[in-house]
């Protein structure tokens, strides 16, 4: 007989609505609980880094009507893979990698489909609107670069988003893209590069692109 | 700061306002914290299962030989003694009567599937994988059933009662017959009792659940038939709100797989008006929940509700996610001039409003709100700061409806552009 049919109390199930914080800011504990599969710690889990993830994808992809489904992907991915991750103090590093890694898979899954059935990138995402009043040239400029950022090569528009529209840092930008920090210097400078030149084909982008050297605001 | 530089960041905004707006993030946690809390079933299921792993080719064998039996052998009841575990499923147009030494029967409902395991001396486990089950449990002490069904774990000590389980609903019933059991699970109080005659309906998918007494139930009915105003005995320990739902009747609990759910709490309330309740049933709910589940015109419901309790954000995205859901019928066309009207006369976005009437018209081309939207139009462009394309619209609207109530406006508005011609 399993031991555990012995008791004579049920066993609590896990319910849906879940109670509040218990972990507070230990990210040592929440990870000890995530290993132990505490659907509690999940929900504090997907509280504490939720939005930095939606940001991260939405940088990336823009604003993409897969967006919920993509989050989900990534803590999904997270949850399954959380026995890996040793120090506590590395998961926002751990998750956002995984997110670039679902933002990369997504892509590349939608660059399949456009040669298989027509579908591009623009059918996914929706118009992005300064809110009014606002100079209504903004907008047009807001898509173009939208488009500009969609034609880019894959690890050039990755950290191209994640250093001038997220503004990570170096180090974090190389993190989440698991390569050295050389590495990300280099296609930062080759992914400036990609920008401009693709900038220049839209007119409402030449003007702003006239004076600009450098992009970052740090 | 560069132009790009500050291109870039008006992006950024951009985006963050539009993430806010989207409910992404509402959405991918209803859907994560429900794959986690399967995910942790599976795990439970795995780790009870493990050390009888070598028994599953049994099992196999077993369903081979109940299989073969069935067919050939008519519908004598399979006696087993089972010392592992194993799987049966009832075909689809018989039950399949399951007896044990202990005296226990159990009667799986035409396409349910269970696995019933440790049936030593005290205790056994029955997982319900789908569909019904009946069960006879004889009372002896110390012997006890656990029955798991989806996210719910029942615990009998000598009872009859049937339960459901519809994992594509997550569709959750006990019918008690005799006797009471303990019932532990998600949006449950813990170890919530059910007993003689009671019925438990838990919809995961709705975030409610109710308990009733069918016998009190029709005690309420000839009550309210006689004119008595007396309260009905529904029970609903976490939701009292529960108790003025339209509980199912005991022949509906016994419906499976093709089951319908009583409409949700919210839609009842905003049917008869009440906004304000309905809008607090929607956030118990989860936004996000409701706006996934809900049909297109019970979101346009939900839009029009918000908009009476002026959550203008919630209606937006009621009206945006009906668009998304039914392109092209007149719930994503009424959508359309809502969103239009509301720009208009609550966030004062006469370009955006402009441009959802322009919409409207374009996929609307005969209804009986054209006439609004052309007007409406008008004075959106007119308000926008686009005086060329508001005369246009004046001009058109005066074509269609020369009497029309926006007709005094549109000849203003035309007389002071005399150099444009009728």
């Amino acid at each position: 007989m399993h031991s555990s049919m012995r008791t004579s109390q049920p066993r609590t199930l896990t319910p849906i609505v879940l109670p509040g914080d218990r972990f507070g800011d230990d990210d040592a504990a929440l990870l000890r609980a995530l290993k132990a599969g505490d659907i509690h710690a999940a929900s504090r889990f997907y509280e504490r880094y939720a939005n930095h993830i939606a940001r991260v994808l939405t940088r990336i992809l823009g604003p993409d009507r897969e967006l919920a489904d993509l989050i989900n992907d990534t803590f999904c991915a997270a949850y399954a893979s959380v026995h890996r991750l040793k120090d506590s103090a590395k998961m926002k590093a751990w998750i956002t990698k995984i997110a670039v890694h679902v933002a990369r898979s997504c892509i590349r899954k939608r660059q399949r489909r456009r040669v298989l059935w027509f579908r591009y990138e623009s059918d996914y995402s929706e118009p992005l609107h300064v809110p009014e009043p606002a100079d209504p040239d903004v907008n047009d400029a807001l898509s173009a670069v939208q488009a500009v950022l969609t034609k880019m090569s894959l690890e050039n528009r990755i950290v191209f988003s994640l250093r001038f529209i997220e503004q990570l840092d170096l180090s974090a930008v190389a993190e989440a893209c698991g390569v050295s920090l050389a590495t990300v210097k280099r296609r930062i400078q080759r992914a400036e590069g990609e920008f401009a030149a693709l900038a220049r084909k839209h007119d409402c982008l030449v003007e702003r692109m006239a004076r600009t050297e450098k992009w970052e605001s740090r | 700061m560069t132009k790009m530089k500050s291109l870039l960041a008006q992006m950024r905004q951009a985006q963050d306002a539009w993430m806010a707006h989207s409910g992404a993030v509402d959405e991918g946690r209803d859907s994560f914290l429900q794959q986690v809390a399967s995910r942790s079933q599976r795990a439970a299921f795995r780790v009870r299962w493990t050390p009888l792993a070598l028994a599953g080719a049994g099992a196999a064998a077993m369903l081979l030989v109940g299989a073969l039996w069935w067919l050939l052998g008519g519908a004598q009841p399979l006696d087993v003694t089972p010392d592992a575990a194993h799987w049966y499923q009832a075909t689809a147009d018989a039950p399949l009567p399951l007896h044990f030494d202990s005296g226990d029967e159990v009667v799986l409902s035409p396409g349910s599937a269970a696995r019933i395991a440790h049936n030593g001396d005290e205790h056994a486990v029955m997982m319900l994988e789908r569909g019904r089950a009946e069960l006879h449990v004889v009372h002896r002490t110390n012997t006890q059933w656990q029955v798991n069904a989806g996210p719910f774990a029942i615990v009998v000590t000598g009872t009859r009662f049937e339960t459901t389980w519809i994992p594509e609903t997550a569709h959750f019933t006990v019918t008690m017959r005799e006797g009471r059991v303990r019932i532990n699970g998600p949006m449950l109080p813990e170890s919530q009792e059910v007993r003689d005659n009671q019925v438990l309906t838990v919809s995961l998918q709705e975030h409610r659940f109710s308990l009733v007494d069918p016998g009190l139930a029709t005690a309420q009915a000839q009550r309210d038939a006689s004119g008595d105003a007396a309260p009905a005995e529904a029970l609903s320990p976490t939701d009292a709100a529960a108790a003025d739902e339209q509980m199912p009747d005991e022949d509906a609990v016994h419906r499976d797989a093709s089951s319908k759910i009583a409409p949700a709490l919210w839609v009842s309330q905003a049917r008869k008006g009440r906004a304000s309740a309905a809008m607090a049933s929607v956030k118990a709910e989860g936004v996000a929940s409701v706006l996934r589940r809900a049909t297109p015109n019970e979101l346009l419901l939900l839009a029009d509700t918000a908009r009476l309790t002026r959550d203008v954000a919630l209606a937006e995205r009621a009206y945006h996610r009906v668009r998304e859901r039914a392109p092209h019928t007149g719930d994503a066309y009424t959508a359309a001039f809502s969103l239009g009207k509301m720009a208009f006369d609550v966030s004062a976005k006469y370009c955006e409003s402009a441009r959802w009437f322009e919409t409207y018209l374009d996929e609307q081309k005969h209804s009986s709100l054209r006439r609004e939207a052309m007007g409406r139009l008008m004075e959106a462009r007119q308000r926008c700061g686009n005086s060329t394309s508001a005369q246009d619209a004046a001009r058109r609207y005066l074509q269609a409806y020369p009497d029309g109530p926006h007709a005094p406006a549109a000849q203003k508005l035309l007389g002071a552009a005399p150099a444009n011609d009728m």
